[in-house]
């Protein structure tokens, strides 16, 4: 009896102790929202991208094919009663001015959403701040990796990403031209990087490797040894990464040295940019200079049957009239068409929980060029299709394959 | 209460008291001390910023400044609320805040030059740990840099230390209260022990024992008592121990004072004399024994207290109703301390059995000893170490040898050990194998002649399984041995015989037939009588053809021999003359002979002409030997000389030639059937190897012998004699 008893009386008391120590677990209250960049009458989106430097002819296509629609909506009564108003911050494709616009645009301008940002060294810095604000970031120029894996949150990508682009343009020399001795030529940073990566996971399918890399640093035209650690493999492909003054002259140089192999190009470089670089060498033709697109191309024949690049092609000639419609543009362009579309559906009521909610429940958008843009709570890409295209006759123009 | 459980109360709350005060103070300890190290941490890596960002701010690409604090800010994002650069004057230089800058930080303005401090800061309703650090080179000093620590973090970091702690300690604690009512329990459990064990003993049990298993001083004090009583029982048991041992023992002990009478006799005493205890005690010894010249005490008793001791001698008790009782006896004296003499114990075991027995196994031995010497054959016992003959009868042993004689001496009239020879000694083989055997051996008799024995040998084992001895006897079987070999010998060449010879005239018969065809067709097509042949074809018919010849005289003389053996061929005696004969004969060699280069030549004696054979048969038998003598002639030729010479009542008829001659040990090999003399003759000069046999056949036929004399590489000369008259 008293054995039992003292039994119970320990079970008893280490049960109290444990029951008492067992920890409360408190929750992060979560912190109200502000609605800003929203008045009755605008919706202000603000956006960093170069516009003067290297890359300042690829931020102002992007941007005036942007504003061709934001300008046309704006004409025609804006968007609920509220006219967008887009501001834009010089960034010459630095990182640091980046983080520093994007800084005034949130903590100065109190943008409602960012828009139109060209780079992937330049984007990559923002994501951060885009999710301690808890802005959205809506269009990049870029198809990098680390913007879409792993999953940000705050991050709506329009386009197909570099990997796709490398992916369809491996295929097509490996698959459809039997050419396997594949070299990387590429601009020394985070974009580079993210293009070489590409190349050799789409090589690795085919059981392939580079035969060679080199790399040029950005804003150099010190490109001789690049050109010369390729030549020495005598490749059947050469993929470029880089921006497109730096891409002609290798091509040109390359193509004097002796050597006839093809060249490739991801969207980046913005096609018709590099189209009027190589025609100033004096390249107009060429069925071996290849840039992969994620927009059908933007002249006449394509306006015929596609919708958004006809009114791409009219609105650009209304508002910026002294552009000649290009690629880039129509990316840009693309950008408002998902900006807008989305910024329709949410409603009058807007804040950016409303936004990101209706954004991610776009689905089989028929965005006008011929395939439909969908996203999802998980998956913050609009469009996966990419396309081919050679130089001819001066620009650049897509190809059927066989 | 018992002492168990106030110990237990006790200790918890012991454990309990101090447990808590340990859990607060270091609670206290561990937060302070864990404030002080993560803001340590947090300063180095701050610290680590400043020196990046320096250069910037000294430059003023407050841009610069910016992107470097966000980066910053991304890799701690966990920990860092915000981060900012002002300068002396409370300027804002770069920051990190991307709501709205908060009013309390503006104009901060650090009058004395600090380059370290820690503060709490409530920053937009956010409570932050601030850590400034000036932002200087030397006595520059451009700013200093605020990092803006969420509290949150650092206070979470700290609780789930503390949490941690906490827990810990309080099952420590848990368990140390388990373990003290178990530890309690233990400590008192032999105090309990001892005293129900002190409480048996003073009841009297001194058979009670306490368990005692620590090695404690509880276990020491139960050690000792436990030793007190042990010893208190053992001095109190003495006693009756002695007695009883007396008691039960076995063999009769009496113990007899010094001057001879009874003092004290066991059971076992009573039991066999038929006494009762009290009828012997007081009683002079001399009434236990049947034996009249020690009536006397004295003779034995003074002898005893002399040596002390006698032991194992045979004394004869008597009985109360007379029976003598054998007994083997020992006695021993019993001093006291001071060696004087207190009396004598005799010790006495029953050895009737034992005597009858040891009577028993004697004339077990005479019978043994008798059956043994009965048997006609020899048998004896051989110890296996040395071979010495441990038991043999007469049969084997004449009697004269010594008893040390051996194995090897007796059967073998050798002077030391076989070593081994045509056949293992059996000895050896029983002991190597440890199984009984049956061996014929070879073993010489008494009066040294060899005799063909059957040796059976039977191990015999001691107790850990060795062979120590061999039981050996053998049967003469010299007589019985040779009678089966010439019975066996017989039979078998008997049947041999008869089977062969049976056999082969079957044989041959079966295979004359189809031979027959062979050859007569091949004739036919040699003859091209159905078409022409080409050269090929032509020459392989001739090869079938010779062949097929060659078999067929084969098969013939098999026939010829069998049908002489099976004693089948009956002589057509009558009067031939010889030379005529012989002429006829040499007619048939003739030309085999020419193409050989050889010439034959005839020396006929004048005094034999006509002799009794059969013609055919005497054709025969030159014919082979003429045909052999043409057949091993040298490569460039010879001669062959037909010689008859009257020799009595015999013709004497020789064929020599000048051939290649036989060795002499082919000679006698010459006569046996199939044999040619090596196989490279064979091979030359072809021919069955029966012709030699079939002639001598024939010639014994007509009673007559044949001899050769023979000088290889000179010549061969056969000789045959017959009987110029058959007798009948």
């Amino acid at each position: 009896m008293k054995k039992k008893f003292s039994l119970i009386v320990s079970i008893l008391f280490v049960s109290i102790i444990i029951a008492g120590c067992l920890d409360k677990v408190e929750k992060e209250p979560a912190k109200p929202h502000n609605a800003n960049g929203i008045t009755d009458t605008e919706i202000i989106i603000g956006s960093s991208l170069p516009l003067t430097g290297d890359s300042g002819v690829i931020g102002t296509q992007y941007t005036h094919g942007s504003l061709a629609l934001i300008n046309e909506t704006n004409a025609q009564g804006g968007i609920h009663g509220r006219k967008i108003r887009l501001i834009q911050y010089d960034d010459q494709y630095d990182p640091v001015k980046t983080v520093a616009n994007t800084q005034k645009l949130i903590l100065e301008d109190k943008v409602f959403i960012l828009f139109d940002y060209v780079g992937t060294p330049t984007s990559i810095k923002i994501t951060d701040m885009a999710e301690e604000a808890k802005i959205p970031v809506m269009g990049i120029f870029s198809g990098a990796e680390e913007l879409r894996t792993p999953f940000q949150p705050y991050v709506f990508n329009v386009r197909a990403s570099y990997y796709q682009e490398t992916d369809a343009a491996i295929d097509y020399f490996v698959k459809n031209l039997g050419l396997k001795r594949i070299a990387v030529f590429y601009q020394d940073d985070a974009f580079g990087l993210a293009g070489l990566r590409g190349v050799e996971i789409a090589l690795n399918k085919y059981g392939l490797k580079p035969v060679a890399t080199s790399t040029y640093i950005s804003g150099t035209e010190d490109l001789e040894n690049a050109r010369r650690i390729i030549k020495q493999e005598n490749p059947d492909v050469i993929v470029m990464l880089g921006t497109y003054q730096p891409l002609a002259t290798f091509i040109k140089n390359y193509k004097e040295q002796g050597g006839d192999p093809y060249f490739y190009s991801v969207s980046f470089v913005g096609a018709d940019a590099f189209a009027l670089e190589l025609s100033g060498k004096g390249i107009n033709t060429s069925d071996r200079i290849i840039v992969t697109q994620v927009v059908p191309d933007p002249y006449e024949a394509a306006a015929i049957y596609l919708r958004t690049v006809q009114n791409y092609r009219r609105q650009l000639a209304k508002h910026f009239p002294q552009d000649e419609p290009n690629y880039v543009g129509l990316e840009g362009y693309m950008n408002s068409l998902i900006l807008t579309k989305v910024l329709n559906d949410t409603g009058r009521d807007l804040d950016r929980n409303s936004f990101i909610r209706t954004a991610e429940s776009l689905k089989d958008y028929s965005a006008g060029i011929g395939f439909p843009g969908n996203y999802g709570p998980n998956d913050h890409q609009a469009f996966d299709k990419v396309f081919l295209s050679h130089l001819d006759n001066g620009r650049f123009l897509l190809f059927e394959l066989d | 209460m018992r002492l168990q459980y106030k110990l237990f109360v006790f200790l918890a709350i012991l454990i309990l008291v101090f447990g808590s005060a340990t859990i607060v103070s270091t609670s206290m300890i561990l937060k302070k001390e864990l404030e002080h190290t993560l803001i340590v941490r947090e300063r180095t890596g701050s610290e680590v910023l400043e020196h990046r960002i320096f250069p910037y701010i000294a430059n003023k690409e407050y841009d610069k400044v910016t992107s470097i604090l966000f980066e910053d800010k991304a890799v701690r994002k966990e920990s860092i609320n915000y981060i900012f650069v002002n300068d002396n004057n409370g300027n804002i230089l770069a920051h990190t805040f991307l709501d709205q800058i908060p009013g309390n930080i503006k104009n901060r303005v650090h009058n004395e030059v600090e380059d370290f401090s820690a503060t709490e800061f409530i920053i937009n309703d956010v409570p932050v740990i601030e850590i400034v650090i000036a932002v200087k080179e030397g006595a520059y000093e451009a700013g200093h840099l605020h990092v803006g620590y969420k509290k949150e973090y650092i206070d979470n970091i700290i609780s789930r230390n503390i949490n941690t702690m906490v827990s810990i300690l309080v099952i420590l604690m848990a368990s140390s209260i388990i373990l003290s009512f178990f530890l309690s329990k233990f400590i008192v459990r032999p105090i309990n022990e001892l005293s129900r064990g002190m409480l048996e003993v003073s009841k009297g049990n001194l058979n009670h024992r306490i368990k005692t298993d620590s090695k404690d001083e509880l276990g020491e004090l139960a050690l000792t008592f436990k030793k007190m009583t042990e010893d208190l029982r053992k001095t109190t048991v003495s006693k009756d121990y002695v007695d009883n041992i007396i008691r039960s023992m076995f063999g009769t002990i009496v113990v007899v004072t010094p001057d001879g009478q009874i003092q004290t006799v066991n059971q076992a005493t009573c039991d066999m004399l038929g006494y009762k205890a009290q009828e012997l005690v007081g009683q002079p010894v001399d009434i236990l024994f049947a034996d009249e010249n020690i009536k006397h005490k004295a003779a034995w008793f003074d002898e005893l207290t002399e040596t002390n001791y006698v032991s194992n001698i045979e004394k004869t008790y008597l009985a109360k109703d007379g029976r003598r009782i054998p007994m083997l006896f020992t006695g021993s004296v019993m001093r006291n301390d001071n060696g004087e003499v207190q009396g004598l114990v005799c010790v006495a075991l029953d050895i009737t059995e034992r005597k009858r027995m040891m009577e028993q196994l004697k004339q077990k031995n005479e019978f043994v000893r008798t059956t043994l010497e009965s048997l006609p054959y020899p048998f004896y016992v051989i110890n296996a170490r040395d071979y010495t003959i441990a038991l043999a009868n007469s049969a084997a042993y004449s009697g004269n040898m010594g008893k040390d004689s051996t194995c090897y001496a007796l059967t073998h009239k050798r002077s030391e050990p076989c070593k081994g020879g045509e056949h293992e000694c059996p000895l050896e083989e029983v002991k190597r194998t440890e199984m009984p055997a049956i061996v014929e051996h070879v073993h010489l008799d008494m009066k040294g002649d060899p005799r063909n024995v059957e040796v059976h040998c039977y191990p015999i084992f001691d107790n850990s399984g060795n062979v120590v001895q061999v039981i050996e006897y053998s049967l003469d079987i010299t007589e019985r041995k040779e009678a089966e070999k010439i019975r066996l010998e017989n039979l078998r060449l008997d049947l041999a015989s008869r089977t062969k010879s049976e056999f082969l005239a079957n044989m041959s018969h079966e295979l004359r037939t189809p031979l027959n065809a062979i050859i007569g067709f091949c004739e036919l097509i040699k003859q091209k009588v159905h078409g022409e042949l080409t050269e090929k074809q032509e020459h392989y018919v001739d090869n079938v053809l010779a062949s097929g010849k060659f078999l067929l005289n084969l098969i013939n003389d098999i026939l010829d021999l069998s049908k002489v053996e099976a004693g089948k061929i009956e002589l057509v005696i009558e009067k031939i003359s010889l030379p005529s004969v012989i002429n006829e004969t040499m007619n048939l060699i003739k030309e085999k002979a020419s193409k050989h280069n050889i010439a034959l030549k005839t020396v006929f004696d004048p005094a034999l002409d006509i002799i009794e054979a059969d013609q055919q048969r005497f054709k025969q038998i030159l014919f082979n030997l003429l045909s052999n003598a043409v057949k091993f002639s040298k490569e460039e030729g010879g001669t062959v000389t037909i010689t008859t010479k009257k020799d009595g009542d015999m013709a004497r008829i020789s064929v020599s030639d000048t051939g290649i001659g036989i060795r002499e040990d082919d000679l006698r090999k010459l006569f046996t059937e199939f044999e040619q003399l090596d196989s490279g003759i064979s091979k030359k000069y072809g021919g069955t190897g029966l012709g030699l046999s079939i002639t001598k056949k024939l010639v014994e036929l007509h009673g007559g012998k044949i001899m050769v004399e023979s000088k290889a590489g000179e010549g061969t000369t056969f000789t045959f004699v017959l009987p110029i008259s058959v007798r009948k």
